[in-house]
């Protein structure tokens, strides 16, 4: 169907795209036919094509005027009437029919080709030409009226005074002043998408319609395909453009003129979603408008901006430096159209403001003194308070002109002079209070928002009730049981500190947990759903309670969450349920948690005692302690007044320390590398029994003293372990776990209930100038104080070997599984029955236990059992008949030293120790 | 006439605070203000925050300082109280071409305090002196 179109037009096309522009000045494209690709190809660069035809124009710029009221026009033709205030007028020719038959429609279709990389520009042409092109087949188009808006009112007027006088459609020019207005609609388009997107970070409101069109000045092929667009405005403005651009077509290339950000070239991955990535997207659409603007702005540098909104017009008064910043003291040079742009809701004394340039902007403006400037949206305020005005400051003010009154000419010759600014050092003594700000702002710290924690759980949620207001604060638990009665209370406001968040198992949830580390049997399931997070909480007077938390979706793995969200808060209270009245005796574990945190550090009050008299040293710890259930949403935090800190935060020791300071049956928190654990637990989820965890840090690997080198860790089942902690243990290899308030017990720890371990990153570890601990681990060497439950190394003679634990059996070598059978049809062969493969020449595997020699234990005996690797060692010179060797071959060899873990230690007479040989952490 | 770069800076941040406090983000706006007063720093520095790398370090005795894991993982020490960093930006940029008012890692320091993504530590008074006053290696 293009077909009899393109014929009809080969005889008259008049456009000129810029390939035959430049074969051949005015190039005739005599019969030949334009070929669709060569249409789109110079559609893509089009705005080229006007460019140089420009040099045509002016021969026939004389003819202008007259061809304004023909009834054919033959391309967009200018006025060039020049009334300043009236923008250059265009005359559409009318081809314009196409757009007429349902213009809103295509309009709107090609909204979305409206794309500012070249690339899908070219695609946007192409698809307006075809589009176009079956335009060229209605043999009579029809005009319906125009039904888009246009920029003005004057452009509407000669938009439809043009259609109306459209008589007769010739082809080749309604293919003229379609590139034309395509072009046109394109630019309008992508200028107001230009309009949007600065928008979304414009700082003023009255950012608006009527923002300052951005003109382009080159289009992209003189522009080598840079991203910058031709966009924006009315239609008369751009063809303003073009024309100034017709006149004055030299080209400048100011290195200086490079968007502020070209030293960021480098590519970085962030992380996604995060708000460095976020920030590099806005960075990138921030570069591409400014340099767009800056293009246009060299080109014009005329741009009458009196009259349009949100433009700063400013005199400098002064400038100075600060760290590759520029600092302007300006006054708002006001007149009746800016006026507002800046005095929305203070009327006084907006006219000083300060400036902000980047050293980029700077460099580019040369602002002096008395220079006038015009800050174009979008600019960013910001409002200081001092003690005795406000002030204003002016960010982002990359779209930012110097206004020189005099002619170009001499503008140029002020632009490259050298200003010398002051610089200004700054303090590094000061930090920013970024804390102090309103109190009404002031809430507690925040975590980012963790989707699988309610909403109340989570830190940061701070939940300002109306509850909170109204009800009296109490800061006596006793007094509020007393007044409310023991049954449940509402209405009521106790104060209380945060000490503890922790996880308790719990059969019953209401009971209490003692503190043995007896093996307390539990299903995996029942462990993960039974349990009750916990808040040890204190009162103003010292007094402790155990605050069983009720909410819907609690779970163990997110008690680092719960912790952040409350521990060290002072909350409100304002529903409870007392649960149980409980003692020492009958809650040794909750109370040896309560005795680590007394005597509390600041001043507590007493009952019967006026408040302001301090207290004397020596207060008893509470001999009970009130266990209360309590609903997440009843728990709010109180950040009104001013209360003694009663919060003790966990002291985190060295290993060294546990070891020497801290004394028996004492809480204590530490951070350690684990080495080892006992038995190996696996990433299924499997019912926690007592395992022991051996760590280490460089306090005992580089200390010389008496300590031992490693510390044994008692996890009893009592004690949850979050998922984290968990897979931390799976993984076999050195990791740094912190042990918040697990109790010293006999030269080991042991993590009961409300003992809460948590993995710290290894680098944070380090961070507590406890350095990280490295390869090889050092052990202590077997001794008389060897207890079951430890490590050790070990050296020695080999003075026995248990025969009857000696044996050893063949493994697959390609899987090492154990389940071989002997091959019916292969002699000598094994079929393992886990990867079916046959194997004849199987791993041997050997289990061998000897007794040593010890010269650190004399006359001690030493039962080892042995890895793998150490037998082969000590059987590798050994002659072999059929897998058996001689017992006497490998009596009084040396074997040592070996990493161990005592499986048991006697002390009595006749000392007994037995020993297994053990492979420590290695860090991958 | 005093310095108005750190007002600056520091009302920003507050804004960033208030504004995270409200609504759990920060505004494009805000986020291209911080890029126009600290420059490319302002990258780095909030991709440490999306990292998380910024701890705060307490002792007993009230000290605290901040540990920033820069982005080779090495560990840099910013004091609490004065704007001091141990890594090599600080010294160049900030210090000898004095171009910079922060380097990466303290302004991550404030940008996690804004936000409440400071990773809290409790040490003791001697692992503290350890940290302020390292041993060379």
């Amino acid at each position: 169907m293009p077909q009899g179109k393109r014929k009809r037009s080969g005889d008259r096309v008049q456009a000129f795209f810029p390939d035959e522009v430049w074969s051949g000045g005015k190039k005739s494209t005599g019969g030949q036919p334009l070929q669709p690709f060569s249409l789109s190809k110079a559609w893509k660069r089009c705005g080229d094509g006007f460019y140089s035809c420009q040099e045509e124009k002016a021969a026939a710029s004389s003819e202008r005027t007259t061809l304004l009221g023909k009834p054919i026009a033959h391309t967009p033709v200018y006025d060039e009437d020049c009334n300043d205030n009236n923008p250059a007028r265009i005359v559409w020719s009318s081809s314009d029919s196409e757009l007429s038959n349902d213009g809103s429609k295509e309009f709107n279709s090609r909204l979305g080709f409206a794309s500012r990389s070249s690339r899908n520009k070219g695609k946007s042409y192409s698809m307006d030409l075809s589009a176009s092109m079956k335009q060229f087949n209605d043999d009579v188009p029809e005009i319906t009226g125009w039904q888009y808006e246009c920029d003005s009112e004057e452009e509407k007027r000669t938009f439809s005074d043009a259609a109306e006088s459209a008589v007769e459609i010739s082809d080749p020019e309604s293919l003229s002043s379609k590139a034309t207005e395509s072009q046109l609609l394109k630019g309008a388009e992508s200028s107001k998408v230009m309009a949007m997107e600065i928008a979304e970070y414009s700082s003023d409101d009255e950012f608006d319609e009527s923002y300052v069109p951005i003109l382009p000045s080159h289009f992209p092929a003189s522009n080598d395909g840079d991203v910058v667009s031709p966009t924006a405005k009315p239609a008369s403005e751009w063809l303003k453009t073009a024309q100034v651009l017709l006149q004055t077509p030299e080209k400048k290339i100011d290195k200086a003129s490079k968007t502020p950000e070209d030293s960021a070239k480098k590519r970085k991955r962030f992380l996604r979603g995060g708000l460095a990535e976020r920030l590099s997207r806005l960075q990138n659409r921030e570069r591409s408008a400014i340099s767009f603007w800056r293009h246009q702005c060299e080109s014009d540098c005329k741009i009458t901006v009196g009259a349009k909104s949100g433009v700063l017009v400013l005199k400098i008064i002064q400038v100075h430096e600060e760290c590759a910043i520029q600092v302007a003291h300006c006054t708002q040079q006001i007149n009746d159209n800016n006026k507002e742009a800046l005095c929305t809701n203070d009327s006084n004394d907006t006219s000083h403001l300060i400036v902000l340039f980047t050293c980029q902007t700077a460099a580019q403006l040369q602002v002096r003194p008395h220079d006038i400037i015009h800050i174009h949206p979008p600019w960013q305020k910001l409002k200081l308070k001092t003690e005795d005005k406000n002030m204003y400051i002016i960010l982002n003010t990359h779209f930012t002109q110097k206004i020189i009154p005099n002619n170009n000419s001499t503008n140029k010759a002020c632009r490259y002079e050298m200003v010398t600014v002051r610089r200004k050092k700054l303090p590094l003594s000061i930090m920013f209070k970024i804390n102090e700000t309103c109190h009404e702002h002031e809430v507690k710290e925040q975590v980012p928002h963790n989707p699988s924690v309610p909403k109340p759980l989570q830190a940061g949620s701070s939940q300002r009730k109306q509850s909170t207001m109204y009800f009296k604060k109490n800061d006596s638990l006793l007094d509020v049981v007393e007044s409310q009665g023991a049954a449940g209370w509402k209405g009521a406001c106790l104060r209380v500190v945060v000490q503890r968040v922790y996880c308790l198992p719990s059969k019953n949830k209401t009971g209490l947990h003692n503190g043995s580390s007896k093996n307390i049997p539990c299903q995996e399931n029942k462990l993960r759903s039974d349990f009750s997070v916990c808040l040890l909480v204190q009162d103003a007077y010292g007094m402790f309670s155990e605050l069983h938390l009720q909410a819907a979706e609690l779970s163990v793995d997110h008690i680092d969450v719960y912790s952040k969200r409350w521990e060290g808060k002072t909350c409100c209270l304002t529903g409870m349920k007392i649960l149980q009245r409980t003692t020492k005796g009958r809650a040794p574990g909750l109370f040896s948690l309560i005795d680590s945190l007394w005597p509390p550090l600041v001043p507590i009050k007493v009952h019967g005692q006026s408040q302001d008299q301090q207290v004397q040293n020596n207060l008893p710890v509470p001999s009970f302690c009130y266990v209360l259930a309590v609903h997440a949403e009843e728990i709010e935090d109180d950040e009104a007044e001013e209360t003694p800190d009663l919060y003790l935060p966990p002291a985190v020791y060295t290993l060294r320390d546990i070891h020497q300071i801290v004394g028996p049956s004492q809480r204590c928190s530490f951070c350690g590398t684990v080495i080892y654990i006992r038995p190996e637990i696996s990433a299924n989820p499997a019912p926690q029994q007592e395992m022991w965890i051996f760590v280490t840090d460089s306090t005992l690997q580089e200390g010389s003293s008496a300590a031992p080198r490693t510390l044994s860790v008692c996890i009893s089942p009592s004690c949850l372990l979050d998922n984290r902690v968990h897979q931390a243990l799976c993984n076999k290899s050195p990791c740094a776990l912190l042990f918040k308030d697990a109790i010293r017990e006999n030269g080991r720890v042991i993590c009961v209930e409300r003992t809460v371990l948590s993995v710290q990153k290894p680098l944070l570890s380090s961070a507590s100038g406890v350095k990280q601990v490295t390869d090889p681990v050092q052990l202590d060497d077997l001794d008389c104080a060897a207890q079951a439950n430890s490590l050790c190394a070990v050296q020695g003679i080999i003075t026995g070997v248990n025969e009857k634990t000696a044996y050893s059996w063949p493994v697959c070598n390609e899987c090492g599984s154990n389940k071989l059978q002997r091959s019916d049809e292969k002699r000598e062969a094994y079929l393992c029955s886990q990867c079916c493969q046959y194997t004849s020449n199987p791993d041997i595997r050997m289990q061998l236990e000897v007794f040593l020699r010890c010269d650190s234990m004399p006359g001690c005996t030493v039962r080892i059992k042995l890895q793998q690797e150490t037998i082969s060692l000590l059987l590798r010179l050994s002659p072999s008949v059929d897998g058996c060797y001689e017992v006497s071959n490998v009596l009084g060899m040396k074997v040592g030293p070996l990493n161990c873990y005592v499986q048991s230690a006697s002390s009595q007479l006749g000392r007994y120790v037995e020993l297994k040989e053990i492979s420590l952490w290695k860090a991958n | 006439m005093d310095a108005i770069l750190p007002t600056v800076a520091e009302e920003l941040l507050r804004e960033i605070k208030r504004n995270y406090q409200e609504t759990s983000q920060i505004t494009d706006e805000l986020l291209l203000g911080l890029k126009f007063i600290f420059g490319p720093t302002a990258l780095y520095a909030l991709d440490l925050v999306d990292q998380r790398s910024v701890s705060h370090v307490t002792s007993p005795s009230g000290r605290s300082t901040f540990q920033v894991v820069g982005s080779s993982g090495k560990m840099y020490t910013c004091f609490a109280s004065c704007h001091y960093c141990s890594c090599p930006a600080f010294s160049f940029s900030v210090l000898r071409k004095n171009d910079n008012m922060l380097c990466k890692h303290i302004l991550a320091i404030y940008l996690s305090q804004a936000m409440g993504l400071c990773q809290e530590l409790t040490v003791t008074d001697k692992q503290m002196c350890d940290i302020l006053f390292p041993k060379e290696d």
